[in-house]
Protein backbone atom coordinates (compact mmCIF):
# COMPACT_ATOMS: atom_id res chain seq x y z
CA UNK A 1 0.00 0.00 0.00
CA UNK A 2 1.61 3.26 -1.14
CA UNK A 3 0.80 6.61 0.38
CA UNK A 4 0.57 9.65 -1.84
CA UNK A 5 -0.64 13.16 -1.15
CA UNK A 6 -4.21 12.43 -2.22
CA UNK A 7 -4.51 9.37 0.00
CA UNK A 8 -3.08 11.21 3.02
CA UNK A 9 -5.53 14.09 2.45
CA UNK A 10 -8.50 11.68 2.18
CA UNK A 11 -7.35 9.91 5.38
CA UNK A 12 -7.07 13.20 7.31
CA UNK A 13 -10.50 14.37 6.09
CA UNK A 14 -12.03 10.97 7.00
CA UNK A 15 -10.58 11.13 10.53
CA UNK A 16 -11.84 14.69 11.04
CA UNK A 17 -15.33 13.75 9.74
CA UNK A 18 -15.46 10.61 11.94
CA UNK A 19 -14.37 12.46 15.11
CA UNK A 20 -16.81 15.33 14.44
CA UNK A 21 -19.65 12.84 13.83
CA UNK A 22 -18.98 10.94 17.07
CA UNK A 23 -18.57 14.05 19.26
CA UNK A 24 -21.40 15.97 17.51
CA UNK A 25 -23.93 13.16 17.78
CA UNK A 26 -22.99 12.50 21.41
CA UNK A 27 -23.57 16.18 22.26
CA UNK A 28 -26.83 16.17 20.29
CA UNK A 29 -28.22 13.11 22.10
CA UNK A 30 -27.21 14.41 25.54
CA UNK A 31 -29.28 17.58 24.94
CA UNK A 32 -32.12 16.28 22.76
CA UNK A 33 -35.48 15.75 24.46
CA UNK A 34 -36.74 13.49 21.68
CA UNK A 35 -34.82 11.30 19.27
CA UNK A 36 -35.00 11.93 15.49
CA UNK A 37 -37.66 10.14 13.42
CA UNK A 38 -35.04 7.99 11.61
CA UNK A 39 -33.64 6.66 14.87
CA UNK A 40 -37.14 6.19 16.29
CA UNK A 41 -37.92 4.02 13.26
CA UNK A 42 -34.64 2.05 13.46
CA UNK A 43 -35.11 1.50 17.21
CA UNK A 44 -38.69 0.25 16.82
CA UNK A 45 -37.94 -2.02 13.85
CA UNK A 46 -34.75 -3.19 15.59
CA UNK A 47 -36.64 -3.97 18.80
CA UNK A 48 -39.21 -5.94 16.76
CA UNK A 49 -36.47 -8.09 15.17
CA UNK A 50 -34.52 -8.15 18.43
CA UNK A 51 -37.53 -9.70 20.19
CA UNK A 52 -37.61 -12.52 17.65
CA UNK A 53 -33.87 -13.10 17.84
CA UNK A 54 -33.71 -12.91 21.63
CA UNK A 55 -36.55 -15.41 22.24
CA UNK A 56 -34.42 -18.58 21.78
CA UNK A 57 -31.27 -17.11 23.36
CA UNK A 58 -33.09 -15.82 26.44
CA UNK A 59 -34.87 -19.19 26.82
CA UNK A 60 -31.49 -20.95 26.65
CA UNK A 61 -29.96 -18.40 29.02
CA UNK A 62 -32.80 -18.93 31.50
CA UNK A 63 -32.39 -22.73 31.41
CA UNK A 64 -28.64 -22.55 32.01
CA UNK A 65 -29.22 -20.01 34.78
CA UNK A 66 -31.77 -22.36 36.35
CA UNK A 67 -29.24 -25.19 36.25
CA UNK A 68 -26.57 -23.18 38.06
CA UNK A 69 -29.17 -21.89 40.53
CA UNK A 70 -30.19 -25.46 41.31
CA UNK A 71 -26.86 -26.07 43.04
CA UNK A 72 -27.38 -23.10 45.33
CA UNK A 73 -31.00 -23.98 46.11
CA UNK A 74 -30.47 -26.10 49.23
CA UNK A 75 -28.49 -23.48 51.16
CA UNK A 76 -30.77 -20.71 49.94
CA UNK A 77 -33.84 -22.65 51.03
CA UNK A 78 -32.48 -23.06 54.57
CA UNK A 79 -31.83 -19.33 54.77
CA UNK A 80 -35.22 -18.37 53.32
CA UNK A 81 -37.23 -20.62 55.64
CA UNK A 82 -35.89 -18.58 58.56
CA UNK A 83 -37.04 -15.38 56.90
CA UNK A 84 -40.58 -16.45 55.96
CA UNK A 85 -42.04 -15.91 59.43
CA UNK A 86 -40.44 -12.47 59.61
CA UNK A 87 -41.86 -11.55 56.17
CA UNK A 88 -45.39 -12.51 57.21
CA UNK A 89 -45.10 -10.26 60.26
CA UNK A 90 -43.68 -7.45 58.10
CA UNK A 91 -46.56 -7.76 55.62
CA UNK A 92 -49.14 -7.30 58.36
CA UNK A 93 -47.20 -4.27 59.61
CA UNK A 94 -46.97 -2.80 56.08
CA UNK A 95 -50.72 -3.20 55.54
CA UNK A 96 -51.45 -1.41 58.81
CA UNK A 97 -48.99 1.37 57.98
CA UNK A 98 -50.46 1.73 54.45
CA UNK A 99 -53.93 2.13 55.90
CA UNK A 100 -52.69 4.60 58.49
CA UNK A 101 -50.76 6.54 55.81
CA UNK A 102 -53.88 6.76 53.63
CA UNK A 103 -55.98 8.03 56.55
CA UNK A 104 -53.36 10.60 57.53
CA UNK A 105 -53.08 11.83 53.92
CA UNK A 106 -56.87 12.15 53.78
CA UNK A 107 -56.88 14.10 57.07
CA UNK A 108 -54.19 16.45 55.77
CA UNK A 109 -56.00 16.71 52.41
CA UNK A 110 -52.72 15.63 50.81
CA UNK A 111 -52.84 14.51 47.19
CA UNK A 112 -50.47 11.96 45.63
CA UNK A 113 -46.92 12.44 46.85
CA UNK A 114 -43.53 11.44 45.46
CA UNK A 115 -43.86 8.01 47.04
CA UNK A 116 -46.90 7.25 44.85
CA UNK A 117 -46.09 5.77 41.49
CA UNK A 118 -47.53 3.39 38.95
CA UNK A 119 -45.57 0.73 37.11
CA UNK A 120 -45.77 -1.23 33.88
CA UNK A 121 -43.87 -4.46 33.24
CA UNK A 122 -41.49 -4.84 30.27
CA UNK A 123 -39.19 -7.48 28.81
CA UNK A 124 -35.49 -6.90 28.10
CA UNK A 125 -35.00 -7.43 24.36
CA UNK A 126 -31.30 -6.73 24.11
CA UNK A 127 -28.23 -5.45 25.91
CA UNK A 128 -25.48 -3.27 24.41
CA UNK A 129 -22.46 -5.50 23.76
CA UNK A 130 -20.04 -2.92 25.13
CA UNK A 131 -17.99 -2.69 28.32
CA UNK A 132 -19.10 0.79 29.37
CA UNK A 133 -22.42 1.43 27.66
CA UNK A 134 -24.48 -0.23 30.39
CA UNK A 135 -27.70 -0.09 28.39
CA UNK A 136 -30.72 -2.31 27.92
CA UNK A 137 -33.42 -2.21 25.25
CA UNK A 138 -36.91 -2.95 26.55
CA UNK A 139 -40.11 -3.71 24.64
CA UNK A 140 -42.17 -0.76 25.97
CA UNK A 141 -42.11 2.76 24.57
CA UNK A 142 -44.09 5.98 24.54
CA UNK A 143 -47.24 4.06 23.47
CA UNK A 144 -47.17 2.37 26.90
CA UNK A 145 -46.64 5.65 28.74
CA UNK A 146 -42.85 5.40 29.08
CA UNK A 147 -41.11 8.77 29.21
CA UNK A 148 -37.50 9.91 29.18
CA UNK A 149 -36.01 9.55 32.71
CA UNK A 150 -38.68 7.03 33.82
CA UNK A 151 -37.08 4.89 36.58
CA UNK A 152 -36.62 1.18 35.91
CA UNK A 153 -36.89 -1.43 38.67
CA UNK A 154 -36.46 -5.15 38.93
CA UNK A 155 -37.89 -7.34 41.69
CA UNK A 156 -35.12 -6.26 44.10
CA UNK A 157 -34.64 -2.55 43.47
CA UNK A 158 -33.72 0.31 41.17
CA UNK A 159 -31.62 -0.67 38.15
CA UNK A 160 -31.62 2.47 35.98
CA UNK A 161 -33.64 4.98 34.03
CA UNK A 162 -34.94 5.48 30.50
CA UNK A 163 -32.67 7.61 28.33
CA UNK A 164 -34.27 7.23 24.89
CA UNK A 165 -37.90 6.53 24.05
CA UNK A 166 -39.35 5.28 20.76
CA UNK A 167 -42.97 4.30 20.11
CA UNK A 168 -42.62 0.61 21.01
CA UNK A 169 -39.18 0.38 22.63
CA UNK A 170 -36.90 2.27 25.00
CA UNK A 171 -33.23 2.43 25.91
CA UNK A 172 -32.42 2.07 29.60
CA UNK A 173 -29.18 3.33 31.11
CA UNK A 174 -28.16 1.21 34.08
CA UNK A 175 -27.45 2.70 37.50
CA UNK A 176 -23.85 1.51 37.07
CA UNK A 177 -23.45 3.78 34.02
CA UNK A 178 -22.87 7.17 35.63
CA UNK A 179 -20.63 8.90 33.12
CA UNK A 180 -22.42 12.17 32.53
CA UNK A 181 -24.15 14.52 34.99
CA UNK A 182 -27.57 13.60 33.60
CA UNK A 183 -26.99 9.93 34.49
CA UNK A 184 -26.59 10.63 38.24
CA UNK A 185 -29.14 9.43 40.76
CA UNK A 186 -30.14 11.42 43.87
CA UNK A 187 -30.40 9.05 46.85
CA UNK A 188 -30.59 9.10 50.64
CA UNK A 189 -29.08 6.89 53.32
CA UNK A 190 -30.96 6.27 56.54
CA UNK A 191 -28.56 5.56 59.37
CA UNK A 192 -29.31 5.71 63.09
CA UNK A 193 -32.55 7.59 62.49
CA UNK A 194 -30.74 10.31 60.50
CA UNK A 195 -31.12 10.86 56.78
CA UNK A 196 -28.10 11.73 54.61
CA UNK A 197 -28.71 12.92 51.04
CA UNK A 198 -26.20 12.44 48.24
CA UNK A 199 -25.75 11.65 44.58
CA UNK A 200 -24.54 8.41 43.02
CA UNK A 201 -21.59 9.59 41.00
CA UNK A 202 -19.60 6.51 40.16
CA UNK A 203 -19.42 2.75 39.86
CA UNK A 204 -16.55 0.54 40.91
CA UNK A 205 -16.66 -2.27 38.36
CA UNK A 206 -14.04 -4.31 40.27
CA UNK A 207 -16.27 -4.68 43.32
CA UNK A 208 -19.66 -4.02 41.65
CA UNK A 209 -20.32 -1.17 44.07
CA UNK A 210 -21.93 2.21 43.52
CA UNK A 211 -20.10 5.27 44.85
CA UNK A 212 -22.10 7.93 46.66
CA UNK A 213 -20.61 11.38 47.26
CA UNK A 214 -21.65 15.06 47.39
CA UNK A 215 -23.04 14.29 50.84
CA UNK A 216 -25.18 16.92 52.55
CA UNK A 217 -24.39 15.87 56.11
CA UNK A 218 -21.35 14.96 58.17
CA UNK A 219 -23.25 12.47 60.35
CA UNK A 220 -21.74 9.00 60.42
CA UNK A 221 -23.20 6.38 58.13
CA UNK A 222 -23.02 2.81 59.34
CA UNK A 223 -22.27 -0.28 57.29
CA UNK A 224 -25.51 -2.07 56.37
CA UNK A 225 -27.59 1.14 56.22
CA UNK A 226 -30.31 1.10 53.58
CA UNK A 227 -30.10 3.38 50.53
CA UNK A 228 -33.16 4.60 48.61
CA UNK A 229 -33.98 7.29 46.07
CA UNK A 230 -34.54 10.68 47.66
CA UNK A 231 -37.04 12.07 45.16
CA UNK A 232 -34.99 15.28 44.96
CA UNK A 233 -35.04 16.79 41.49
CA UNK A 234 -38.54 15.44 40.89
CA UNK A 235 -37.46 12.91 38.25
CA UNK A 236 -37.28 9.77 40.36
CA UNK A 237 -39.94 8.98 42.96
CA UNK A 238 -38.94 8.81 46.60
CA UNK A 239 -38.36 5.50 48.31
CA UNK A 240 -37.13 3.21 45.52
CA UNK A 241 -34.72 0.76 47.13
CA UNK A 242 -31.20 0.99 45.74
CA UNK A 243 -29.01 -1.15 48.00
CA UNK A 244 -27.00 -1.38 51.23
CA UNK A 245 -23.93 0.50 52.45
CA UNK A 246 -20.88 -1.78 52.45
CA UNK A 247 -18.16 0.70 53.40
CA UNK A 248 -17.45 4.37 54.09
CA UNK A 249 -14.06 5.69 52.95
CA UNK A 250 -12.23 9.00 52.61
CA UNK A 251 -12.14 10.39 49.07
CA UNK A 252 -8.88 10.81 47.08
CA UNK A 253 -8.05 14.13 48.79
CA UNK A 254 -9.04 12.96 52.29
CA UNK A 255 -11.46 15.89 52.70
CA UNK A 256 -14.84 14.27 52.15
CA UNK A 257 -16.39 10.84 52.63
CA UNK A 258 -17.42 8.39 49.93
CA UNK A 259 -20.05 5.76 50.62
CA UNK A 260 -19.87 2.44 48.76
CA UNK A 261 -23.19 0.75 48.06
CA UNK A 262 -23.89 -2.82 47.01
CA UNK A 263 -26.86 -2.59 44.60
CA UNK A 264 -29.83 -4.76 45.61
CA UNK A 265 -30.47 -5.72 42.00
CA UNK A 266 -28.16 -8.04 40.08
CA UNK A 267 -27.20 -5.76 37.21
CA UNK A 268 -25.74 -8.57 35.10
CA UNK A 269 -28.86 -10.74 35.09
CA UNK A 270 -31.90 -8.76 34.03
CA UNK A 271 -34.61 -10.33 31.88
CA UNK A 272 -37.77 -8.44 32.87
CA UNK A 273 -38.22 -5.05 34.47
CA UNK A 274 -40.84 -2.64 35.84
CA UNK A 275 -41.07 0.83 34.33
CA UNK A 276 -42.32 3.59 36.60
CA UNK A 277 -44.80 5.32 34.31
CA UNK A 278 -46.26 7.91 36.67
CA UNK A 279 -44.81 9.68 39.70
CA UNK A 280 -46.97 11.54 42.24
CA UNK A 281 -50.14 10.70 40.37
CA UNK A 282 -48.89 12.23 37.10
CA UNK A 283 -49.27 9.48 34.53
CA UNK B 1 -13.13 -26.41 -1.21
CA UNK B 2 -13.99 -29.64 -3.03
CA UNK B 3 -17.65 -29.42 -2.25
CA UNK B 4 -19.68 -30.23 -5.36
CA UNK B 5 -23.03 -29.20 -3.95
CA UNK B 6 -24.37 -26.01 -5.50
CA UNK B 7 -27.67 -24.22 -5.13
CA UNK B 8 -30.15 -23.02 -7.72
CA UNK B 9 -32.45 -21.58 -5.10
CA UNK B 10 -33.13 -17.96 -6.01
CA UNK B 11 -33.55 -17.06 -2.33
CA UNK B 12 -29.98 -18.19 -1.60
CA UNK B 13 -28.56 -15.40 -3.73
CA UNK B 14 -25.50 -13.79 -2.09
CA UNK B 15 -27.05 -10.32 -2.50
CA UNK B 16 -29.98 -11.41 -0.30
CA UNK B 17 -28.42 -13.91 2.11
CA UNK B 18 -25.29 -12.06 3.29
CA UNK B 19 -26.90 -8.70 4.22
CA UNK B 20 -29.69 -10.51 6.10
CA UNK B 21 -27.11 -12.66 7.86
CA UNK B 22 -24.97 -9.67 8.91
CA UNK B 23 -27.98 -7.69 10.22
CA UNK B 24 -29.23 -10.78 12.07
CA UNK B 25 -25.81 -11.03 13.79
CA UNK B 26 -26.08 -7.41 14.99
CA UNK B 27 -29.25 -8.29 16.93
CA UNK B 28 -27.92 -11.70 17.93
CA UNK B 29 -24.92 -10.09 19.70
CA UNK B 30 -27.27 -8.00 21.84
CA UNK B 31 -29.50 -10.94 22.70
CA UNK B 32 -26.45 -13.06 23.64
CA UNK B 33 -25.24 -10.24 25.86
CA UNK B 34 -28.67 -10.01 27.47
CA UNK B 35 -29.32 -13.75 27.87
CA UNK B 36 -25.86 -14.85 28.96
CA UNK B 37 -24.46 -11.76 30.72
CA UNK B 38 -24.10 -13.83 33.90
CA UNK B 39 -21.71 -16.20 32.14
CA UNK B 40 -19.96 -13.59 30.03
CA UNK B 41 -18.74 -11.75 33.15
CA UNK B 42 -16.56 -13.66 35.59
CA UNK B 43 -14.21 -12.32 38.26
CA UNK B 44 -12.90 -9.08 36.71
CA UNK B 45 -13.09 -10.37 33.15
CA UNK B 46 -15.86 -9.58 30.73
CA UNK B 47 -16.48 -11.07 27.31
CA UNK B 48 -18.29 -9.09 24.63
CA UNK B 49 -19.90 -11.26 21.95
CA UNK B 50 -19.03 -9.83 18.53
CA UNK B 51 -20.38 -12.38 16.08
CA UNK B 52 -21.07 -9.51 13.68
CA UNK B 53 -17.31 -9.13 13.31
CA UNK B 54 -16.90 -12.90 12.91
CA UNK B 55 -19.49 -12.72 10.09
CA UNK B 56 -17.62 -9.81 8.48
CA UNK B 57 -14.40 -11.81 8.70
CA UNK B 58 -16.00 -14.86 7.03
CA UNK B 59 -17.33 -12.62 4.23
CA UNK B 60 -13.82 -11.28 3.54
CA UNK B 61 -11.95 -14.55 4.04
CA UNK B 62 -14.24 -16.66 1.83
CA UNK B 63 -14.36 -13.88 -0.80
CA UNK B 64 -18.10 -13.40 -0.35
CA UNK B 65 -17.45 -9.64 -0.28
CA UNK B 66 -17.18 -9.77 -4.08
CA UNK B 67 -20.71 -11.16 -4.44
CA UNK B 68 -22.62 -8.28 -2.84
CA UNK B 69 -22.12 -4.58 -2.02
CA UNK B 70 -20.08 -5.56 1.04
CA UNK B 71 -18.67 -2.17 2.04
CA UNK B 72 -22.00 -0.38 1.69
CA UNK B 73 -23.71 -3.05 3.77
CA UNK B 74 -20.91 -2.68 6.31
CA UNK B 75 -21.80 1.03 6.60
CA UNK B 76 -25.45 0.00 7.11
CA UNK B 77 -24.49 -2.55 9.79
CA UNK B 78 -22.37 0.04 11.63
CA UNK B 79 -25.18 2.60 11.45
CA UNK B 80 -27.80 0.12 12.69
CA UNK B 81 -25.47 -0.84 15.56
CA UNK B 82 -24.97 2.82 16.51
CA UNK B 83 -28.63 3.78 16.23
CA UNK B 84 -29.94 0.69 18.02
CA UNK B 85 -27.41 0.25 20.82
CA UNK B 86 -25.59 3.51 21.52
CA UNK B 87 -26.16 7.22 21.81
CA UNK B 88 -23.40 8.43 19.49
CA UNK B 89 -23.46 7.81 15.75
CA UNK B 90 -20.11 6.93 14.27
CA UNK B 91 -18.40 4.81 16.94
CA UNK B 92 -19.27 1.38 15.56
CA UNK B 93 -19.68 2.63 11.99
CA UNK B 94 -16.03 3.73 11.89
CA UNK B 95 -14.76 0.81 13.98
CA UNK B 96 -16.40 -1.83 11.77
CA UNK B 97 -15.21 -0.15 8.56
CA UNK B 98 -11.59 0.37 9.64
CA UNK B 99 -11.15 -3.04 11.31
CA UNK B 100 -12.77 -4.80 8.32
CA UNK B 101 -10.32 -3.00 6.02
CA UNK B 102 -7.42 -4.12 8.24
CA UNK B 103 -8.71 -7.72 8.05
CA UNK B 104 -9.06 -7.33 4.26
CA UNK B 105 -5.40 -6.24 3.97
CA UNK B 106 -4.01 -8.90 6.34
CA UNK B 107 -6.10 -11.77 4.93
CA UNK B 108 -4.59 -11.36 1.45
CA UNK B 109 -1.11 -11.87 2.88
CA UNK B 110 -1.88 -14.81 5.18
CA UNK B 111 -1.79 -18.49 4.11
CA UNK B 112 -5.24 -20.06 3.52
CA UNK B 113 -5.18 -22.16 6.69
CA UNK B 114 -7.66 -22.41 9.54
CA UNK B 115 -5.11 -21.48 12.27
CA UNK B 116 -3.86 -18.46 10.33
CA UNK B 117 -7.37 -17.03 10.56
CA UNK B 118 -6.99 -16.85 14.36
CA UNK B 119 -4.28 -14.19 14.03
CA UNK B 120 -6.18 -12.30 11.33
CA UNK B 121 -9.40 -12.07 13.32
CA UNK B 122 -7.48 -11.34 16.54
CA UNK B 123 -5.74 -8.38 14.88
CA UNK B 124 -9.04 -7.17 13.43
CA UNK B 125 -10.75 -7.35 16.83
CA UNK B 126 -7.81 -5.60 18.50
CA UNK B 127 -8.10 -2.71 16.03
CA UNK B 128 -11.91 -2.70 16.48
CA UNK B 129 -11.82 -2.46 20.29
CA UNK B 130 -8.96 0.05 20.21
CA UNK B 131 -11.10 2.35 18.02
CA UNK B 132 -14.14 1.81 20.28
CA UNK B 133 -11.94 2.78 23.25
CA UNK B 134 -10.73 5.96 21.50
CA UNK B 135 -14.37 6.86 20.68
CA UNK B 136 -15.33 6.18 24.33
CA UNK B 137 -12.68 8.65 25.48
CA UNK B 138 -13.73 11.23 22.86
CA UNK B 139 -17.32 11.29 24.11
CA UNK B 140 -16.21 11.01 27.74
CA UNK B 141 -18.00 7.71 28.30
CA UNK B 142 -15.16 5.74 29.82
CA UNK B 143 -12.46 6.23 32.39
CA UNK B 144 -11.17 2.63 32.36
CA UNK B 145 -7.36 2.36 32.30
CA UNK B 146 -6.23 1.20 28.86
CA UNK B 147 -4.16 -1.69 30.30
CA UNK B 148 -7.15 -2.94 32.33
CA UNK B 149 -9.37 -2.66 29.25
CA UNK B 150 -6.96 -4.73 27.16
CA UNK B 151 -6.35 -7.40 29.81
CA UNK B 152 -9.82 -7.80 31.32
CA UNK B 153 -12.07 -7.09 28.32
CA UNK B 154 -10.29 -7.18 24.96
CA UNK B 155 -8.19 -10.33 25.47
CA UNK B 156 -11.03 -12.60 26.69
CA UNK B 157 -13.26 -11.09 23.99
CA UNK B 158 -10.71 -11.91 21.27
CA UNK B 159 -10.24 -15.46 22.57
CA UNK B 160 -14.02 -16.07 22.75
CA UNK B 161 -14.83 -14.68 19.29
CA UNK B 162 -11.80 -16.27 17.61
CA UNK B 163 -12.79 -19.62 19.19
CA UNK B 164 -16.31 -19.25 17.74
CA UNK B 165 -14.76 -18.36 14.35
CA UNK B 166 -12.59 -21.50 14.35
CA UNK B 167 -15.48 -23.77 15.43
CA UNK B 168 -17.77 -22.58 12.63
CA UNK B 169 -15.01 -22.22 10.01
CA UNK B 170 -15.64 -25.49 8.11
CA UNK B 171 -19.48 -25.35 8.09
CA UNK B 172 -19.43 -21.70 6.96
CA UNK B 173 -16.81 -22.53 4.30
CA UNK B 174 -19.10 -25.22 2.81
CA UNK B 175 -22.19 -23.01 3.08
CA UNK B 176 -20.37 -20.08 1.46
CA UNK B 177 -19.30 -22.32 -1.42
CA UNK B 178 -22.92 -23.34 -2.02
CA UNK B 179 -24.24 -19.77 -1.86
CA UNK B 180 -21.47 -18.19 -3.96
CA UNK B 181 -21.91 -20.76 -6.73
Amino acid sequence: MRFNGKKILITIISVVVAVSLIIGSSLFYSKAKEIPVVQRFVSDVGAFFGRGVSAPTSALGKSTNSLTQLFKTYKENQRLVKRVDQIAADQVKIQTLKKENKELKANLKLKDSLTDYSTSSAVVVSRTPSSWNGQLIINKGSNAGVKKNSPILDSKGLIGKVTQVSDTSSKVTLISNVDSDSDRFPVQVTSGGKVVNGIISGYDSDTDELVLDELTSKSTVKKGSLVQTSGLGGILPKGLYVGKVVSVRDDTYGIAKEIYIKPAANLSDISSVLVVTGVGGNE
Amino acid sequence: MNNKITSNNRYLRPKIVYPIFLIFLVFFDGSLMSGFSNFLSFYDFSILPNLTFVGIFYAIHFHSDKHFAFWWWLVAVGLIFDLYYTQAIGTYLVSYLVSAYVVYLIDQRMPYRIWSTFWTIATGLLVFYFLVFIAGILVNETDIAFANYIIFTVLPTIIFNAFIEIIFYRPVESLTYIINK
